[in-house]
């Protein structure tokens, strides 16, 4: 239970950059010098890291929606093995991990796996590969009801950012927050999509297009920027990190996104 | 002509198939017969629309490519939105096509099919239709020669205008005019006819089964009868009406007919006496002439009239010998179905001679009746059947008398009516005809024969009831000569009673499943329709059965009309060959059988029609002028177009509608876009715009109890208030003289005394209690003593009244002190003060001493004190009353603090 409690040593100081945590800022420096520093800690013991991972209705496309096409990964599949890959790096260095999956049709997340070793992991991991990384695998998992709602140290988001549930609330309970923005290459770029086609949204908005609409004027790509950039500009304001990964991203890419993550950690 | 298959679609003219098929190998009449037009309703019109619709709808919807589900069209905001917000989904083929078929099956049911449109379509061409008026007036202008010659005139004029049709008041049927010739042959041969018309609902049926037409002409004259109820405006927005006018002389009207007919005749008499009204239109000179009747015929009778000068009417009166119609032979059988022709023949001149015969049902023809019975002494009050003999002669029957049967008895078909009175031991055979058992074995087998019926009575209570039996079951049961072996045991009446059902007799009279009341019971030989009533009680007035001398007869002919051997009493007066008043009710109808339409045929001409009288000329139709060259200008116009207006109202407000719903949508995608993650919220926003606020408003009125006083207003009273205050208070009270519903929906109430609160037990009312505990503020203007405050007290808040602090003077610090105005205190009277009862944290009943009211009211005056208030002093109170009633101690609530401050300041 000591481990529960986290010592902070003081680790070093900076100069305050716009962005950074204002709970860092040392506020008896600043009475001294006028400048605003950051005192940055070190937890001596574990962080507290839980990661949300979108595998809801819309982070199921593209597989089995497109006829036509095969050997496509879904959304779910790229945002399970990315938080999977989290949770055991977190794992790995003493944190304390909470997996909290946003199943299908659901609007607020009250299950949560929590991993006690890097075996549960690597089992689980194994697991959602052999059923490929079905939805429907996860409600057979030993799972544990997260009504906590103490804050944690860091939050991850993995997802479209389409789904019903609000991704900043939830990455506003974390001190630091990653937000892990996990598009479909079919999404990013429209190529493939026909002129005479329809193309729509199974929301509540039920927006509807036909293809020449959106390849006219390059209007989709001009839209689909505003919104990452939305998206970014939001985490920003949190103080968060931001980043767009599809399944053609690059592993290299990923790992040293998550080495820059360590880094800022510790 | 060729036949053509048309439909109707709303105002559009649809032509399906080949345009012009040559049938030359089928005959006209046949192809006539092929032709129909189909006029569909308006509901047909929409379902067809709608059909339509929905088909256009499915093609864009199937002719749509793929629709391919793409998750970030979420966040897609494009100008142009291509295609609208809702989604069609393709329907399942199946049940797509199962709508359509049902939408044309429901087309299909409301078409109705039309016959006998012999105009074909041509749309170029002019409909004319000419309705040819035969009625029986028109024989008073002009003679049925010269009326075909004006029709076949006027259609010569006509045929080069348009195609031209023609139906007359004989029947619905519509002809096509080819020539003048076909006409003037079919009206020649048609003539006129004796029931009378009503223009309007001829032409009405004529049209529905026409079609559309653009022109109408009747050909009429201008008889006020078949005018009557024809309101043709009501044609004029589909077509012209025109009028070929064929009145004549229209000064000179003598015309004489039947204006009423009585049957004379007394029961039982020899004669057949009548009694004619015979009338005429003009009064002036004296006319006479004669009178004759006739019968199939035969001239009956004959007899001279005159009408006296000045006189509108005479009565004639004629009588024959009953025997020329009854069953001397002289008439043949049936004649009782063929009428009696009356026939008047004036000296002078007549318009209208259709009206001069008129027929009437042959009344009082006698039918005969075999009375067997034994006479059982000298005097009539010992002949058991004397009463029965007198009963059936008074309802015109010819009764005549057999003592006893000789030998097997007449042959049945001399009597279509017996009855046979028996049972005094003296054997069947005697009254009993062994004739009738005869002929119904003869006719058991073969053809059906209609045999007498057959009344079989006692001739008193102590009869012998198994000679009846044994009579009974020789006319319906036995065939040869043998006593059933059941007839043996019948011994008594009651006996009988019981045997009689179980033979399948039917019972007639007395209760159901109590025999013992039955008056008879009536048996049937099925073969030979040979029907039995077996009177269980004898056919006389005796105490025995409590039949007396003035029931019997009216019991008799009650039985008779139920058999069907005496006509029932509507039926005798003449009925069956009416006046008919209208052709189209009688004439027209197409399920008449064919002795019914010789009836109507050889009807009566209605007196409507014999008066002769015009109809005024402007409520007729414009004349035909029957100059060739007649200018088609002078018609009047018909609507040519339809009035466009309420189409451009249905389609603004549809414009309208659509609208308000794209804004509507569109500012709920704004909303839900902008709060798309909070839909609850997003809801409420929306739902807040259409919410309008309402006003908030400070008024209130005074709601007295029990002052009863008419006229009690408050003008000043409310100026100053609503001057001194934002409260607006009404001038007029509200006032009530009991606790009803609606005063107990008021925040205050004033009363005089509380007798009207109070119940029989010195207790408050619970309504008033409820009332109170509810919030409500009682104001009390009387000086109470302290036993009632004490029992007010001790219902509302018991605890402080049996403290004795219940009732208490208010403080100086009250907030009725200083709501509104600071006042240093209360005005007291005659030593009495404010008293106040707080309860729930609030005033809940104030006790005024005197009545502030009645010095604030208008043209009010100060209230009897010894030093009683200004009119400032009570303003002011009433003000700070007006404020605690609506808001009580509001200046506790700490929101009104910086606005007091401010004040205070």
């Amino acid at each position: 239970m000591a481990l529960m409690r986290p010592s902070r040593l003081p680790e070093s100081s900076r100069a305050y950059t716009p962005g950074d945590p204002i709970n860092l800022i040392d506020w008896k420096a600043y009475a001294r010098t006028d400048h605003l520093l950051l005192r940055e800690t070190r937890d001596e013991a574990t962080a507290r890291v839980r990661i949300f991972f979108d595998i809801g209705e819309s982070m199921q496309w593209p597989r089995e929606h497109l006829d036509g096409m095969t050997g496509l990964t879904s959304k779910a599949e790229v945002a399970s093995r990315c938080a999977l890959n989290l949770a055991y790096a977190h794992h790995r260095l003493g944190d304390l991990v909470e997996l909290w999956p946003v199943l299908p049709g659901q609007l607020q997340t009250d299950q949560v796996f929590r991993p006690r070793s890097g075996s549960d992991i690597l089992s689980l991991y194994d697991r959602l590969l052999q059923t490929g990384f079905a939805a429907e695998e996860w409600p057979s998992l030993p799972m544990s009801m997260g009504a906590s709602e103490r804050d944690v140290d860091q939050v991850y988001w993995l997802g479209d950012a389409l789904g019903p549930l609000d991704y900043l609330a939830s990455l506003r309970k974390g001190r630091l927050s990653v937000m892990v923005h996990v598009l479909s290459s079919l999404e990013l770029g429209i190529d493939w999509i026909e002129q005479n086609d329809c193309y729509f949204d199974t929301s509540q908005m039920l927006k509807e297009y036909q293809g020449f609409a959106l390849l006219s004027d390059d209007a989709y790509q001009k839209r689909l920027r505003k919104w990452q950039s939305h998206i970014a500009d939001n985490l920003a304001k949190l103080g968060g990190e931001y980043i767009l990964v599809s399944e053609q991203s690059s592993v290299a890419q990923w790992h040293q996104f998550i080495g820059s993550l360590s880094l800022k950690l510790r | 002509m060729a036949p053509i298959y048309r439909f109707f679609v709303a105002k559009a003219q649809i032509v399906v198939g080949p345009a012009y098929p040559k049938f030359s190998f089928i005959e006209r009449n046949k192809v006539e017969s092929l032709n129909f037009l189909i006029d569909p309703s308006l509901p047909a019109a929409y379902v067809a629309a709608l059909s339509g619709v929905a088909g256009l709808i499915w093609w864009l919807i199937r002719k749509r490519q793929k629709r391919i589900w793409l998750p970030t069209m979420r966040i897609m905001t494009l100008e142009s939105r291509i295609l609208p917000r809702l989604v069609f989904r393709p329907p399942p083929i199946m049940s797509f096509l199962c709508f359509i078929f049902l939408a044309l099956l429901m087309l299909f049911f409301s078409l109705k099919p039309r016959t006998q449109i012999l105009t074909p379509f041509e749309p170029n061409q002019k409909r004319i239709h000419l309705f040819v008026d035969l009625s029986p007036s028109l024989s008073a202008h002009l003679s049925i020669e010269d009326y075909a010659e004006r029709l076949s005139q006027l259609i010569a004029a006509l045929g080069q205008v348009g195609r031209l049709t023609y139906s007359t008041s004989y029947s619905p049927d519509i002809y096509d005019s080819t020539s003048g010739d076909d006409l003037r042959a079919r009206i020649v041969s048609l003539g006129y006819h004796r029931s009378g018309i009503k223009l309007g609902n001829a032409i009405k049926k004529t049209i529905e089964s026409l079609g559309e037409v653009d022109r109408l002409i009747v050909a009429s004259d201008r008889d006020q009868h078949s005018w009557t109820g024809f309101y043709w405006r009501y044609l004029l927005d589909d077509m012209d009406v025109m009028m070929l006018d064929l009145s004549q002389d229209t000064s000179i009207r003598d015309n004489y007919y039947f204006s009423e007919l009585r049957f004379a005749s007394v029961a039982n008499s020899q004669t057949m006496d009548w009694e004619v009204d015979i009338a005429r239109n003009s009064v002036s000179a004296p006319a006479s002439g004669e009178l004759v009747v006739l019968h199939q015929g035969q001239e009956l009778a004959r007899t001279s009239w005159t009408i006296a000068a000045e006189k509108s009417r005479t009565t004639a009166r004629l009588s024959w010998p009953a025997h020329l119609l009854g069953n001397s032979g002289a008439v043949q059988a049936g004649s009782a179905q063929s009428p009696l022709l009356f026939r008047i023949r004036p000296e002078a001149s007549d318009r209208l001679s259709a009206d001069n015969e008129f027929r009437v049902m042959a009344q009082g023809i006698r039918q005969d009746i075999l009375l067997i019975a034994d006479t059982n002494g000298e005097r009539p009050l010992e002949d058991p059947a004397k009463q029965l003999a007198i009963s059936l002669e008074i309802q015109g029957f010819r009764v005549k008398r057999m003592d006893f049967v000789e030998g097997a008895g007449p042959t049945p078909a001399a009597f279509p009516f017996w009855v046979l009175v028996g049972g005094m031991g003296s054997g069947v055979d005697r009254f009993c005809p062994k004739s009738l058992q005869n002929a119904r074995n003869a006719v058991r087998d073969s053809v059906k024969a209609s045999l007498p019926k057959v009344w079989l009575a006692p001739y008193s209570v102590d009869a012998d009831y198994r000679e009846l039996c044994q009579c009974y079951a020789r006319l319906l049961k036995v065939s040869d000569n043998s006593t059933p072996e059941y007839c043996e045991h019948v011994g008594s009446r009651s006996q009988w009673l019981t045997l009689l059902p179980s033979l399948g007799a039917k019972q007639l009279g007395g209760e159901i499943g109590d025999a013992s009341a039955a008056l008879a019971f009536r048996g049937r030989h099925e073969a030979s329709k040979l029907e039995v009533l077996a009177f269980t009680v004898p056919l006389m007035p005796i105490p025995g059965t409590s039949l007396n001398h003035a029931q019997f007869p009216i019991l008799i002919r009650d039985i008779l009309q139920w058999q069907g051997q005496l006509a029932a009493a509507s039926n005798l007066n003449g009925a069956g060959w009416p006046r008919s008043e209208d052709a189209t009710q009688t004439l027209w109808q197409p399920s008449l059988v064919a002795e019914a339409r010789t009836r109507i045929i050889e009807s009566n001409v209605p007196i409507a029609e014999s008066l002769l009288a015009d109809t005024d000329g402007p409520d007729l139709p414009p004349r035909w002028t029957s100059s060739l060259d007649s200018d088609s200008r002078s018609f009047p116009l018909k609507k040519d177009r339809e009035d466009p207006l309420p189409w451009l109202k249905l389609i603004a407000i549809l414009v309208a509608s659509v609208t308000i719903l794209e804004a509507v949508a569109w500012m709920w995608g704004l909303f839900s876009q902008r709060f798309a993650r909070r839909a609850q919220l997003s809801v409420v926003i929306f739902a807040a715009v259409f919410v309008a606020p309402k006003s908030a408003q400070a008024k209130v009125a005074l709601s007295l109890l029990g002052y009863d006083q008419a006229g009690l207003t408050f003008d000043s009273l409310a100026r100053e208030v609503a001057q001194r205050t934002s409260i607006e208070l009404f001038a007029k009270p509200e006032q009530f003289n009991r606790l009803t519903l609606e005063a107990q929906s008021q925040p205050w109430l004033w009363v005089k005394s509380l007798g009207l609160l109070m119940g029989s037990d010195a207790k408050l009312n619970p309504d008033a209690l409820v009332w109170l505990r509810r919030g409500g503020f009682l104001i009390v203007e009387a000086a109470l003593s302290d036993v009632q405050l004490k029992q007010l007290a001790v219902q509302l808040a018991p605890e402080a009244a049996v403290a004795g602090t219940a009732f208490e003077p208010l403080p100086p610090d009250h907030e009725l002190l200083r709501s509104f105005y600071l006042l240093d205190a209360l005005p007291p009277c005659n030593d009495q003060i404010w008293r106040g009862l707080r309860w729930d944290g609030r005033l809940a009943i104030l006790i005024i001493p005197y009545g502030l009211l009645e010095s604030l009211k208008d043209g009010g005056h100060p209230p009897v004190c010894p030093n009683p208030p200004d009119e400032e002093r009570s303003l002011r109170v009433f003000v700070n009353l007006v404020m605690v009633a609506l808001a009580t101690d509001y200046k506790k609530d700490q929101i009104h603090l910086p606005e007091i401050l401010k004040r205070l300041r």
